[in-house]
């Protein structure tokens, strides 16, 4: 039986399922058994709340593209919340934040100006001047992070 | 390309039933079942809100305890029909 890319990782859906729903479904391992696995697995903790379920972690050319309870964790025993399963992959995020935005109207800061990409050294040196002008006007308890 | 493992319980005489109304969702296959009442069920979606949306519709479907993700695969394939052998 040939497999696709889809039915390989739909039968690794299956059999993550069927084993922490105790259900056995005939023929799953020999498909798995035949077919070579590119996801390395590793054990991370949830970094969502405070439970600390136990996830299974899949990485494929640095980059993570599984993840699945831990059956053994006797905390979550291979069951995990839609947030935790959804977490590590926020990280390629399409609308994540990854540089510096500023307040700017007509180019320069302002606070009710719109939101527009900068440089880190503009980002940088627009808060120490802001926090060195606060400090200069009102004193160092004016401060604070 | 997201495909995601979902353990859905419910009683043993609603098997039949939910797995009916269950493969009506886009996307979503019944894999197996045990007489305990738990389903194997499997949800296929292009985009991560539609998987999470298919998993909140799973659990509002009458006669459905909990539906709980075991696995989560997201993937851009190119080629979908491409051999992984």
């Amino acid at each position: 039986m040939k497999l696709t890319r889809r039915d390989f990782i739909k039968t690794n859906a299956i059999a993550a399922t069927a084993v922490a729903a105790g259900v056995t479904i005939p023929g799953i391992k020999e498909v798995l058994a035949r077919s070579k696995d590119t996801i390395r697995w590793d054990k991370a903790p949830c970094r969502f709340c405070g439970t600390g379920c136990s996830v299974l972690v899949g990485t494929q050319n640095d980059r993570v593209v599984a993840t699945q309870g831990d059956p053994d964790a006797p905390v979550n025993r291979g069951l995990n919340c839609i947030k935790g399963y959804f977490l590590s992959k926020i990280m390629y995020g399409g609308d994540r934040l990854q540089q510096p935005l500023l307040r700017m109207s007509n180019g320069k800061y302002d606070k009710e100006g719109e939101f527009t990409p900068v440089s880190w050294e503009m980002a940088f040196k627009t808060m120490a001047e802001k926090w060195t002008q606060t400090i200069k006007d009102k004193g160092p308890t004016h401060v604070g992070t | 390309m997201n495909i995601s493992g979902v353990l859905v319980a419910t009683s043993p005489r609603n098997i039949e039933q939910l797995s009916g109304e269950l493969v009506r969702l886009p996307g979503v296959e019944v894999h197996g079942a045990n007489d305990l009442g738990k389903l194997v069920v499997t949800v296929e979606t292009e985009h991560e809100g539609q998987m999470a949306d298919t998993v909140v519709a799973i659990q509002n479907l009458r006669g459905v305890l909990s539906a709980a993700m075991i696995y989560h695969h997201n993937e851009a394939i190119d080629c979908p029909e491409q051999e992984e052998q």
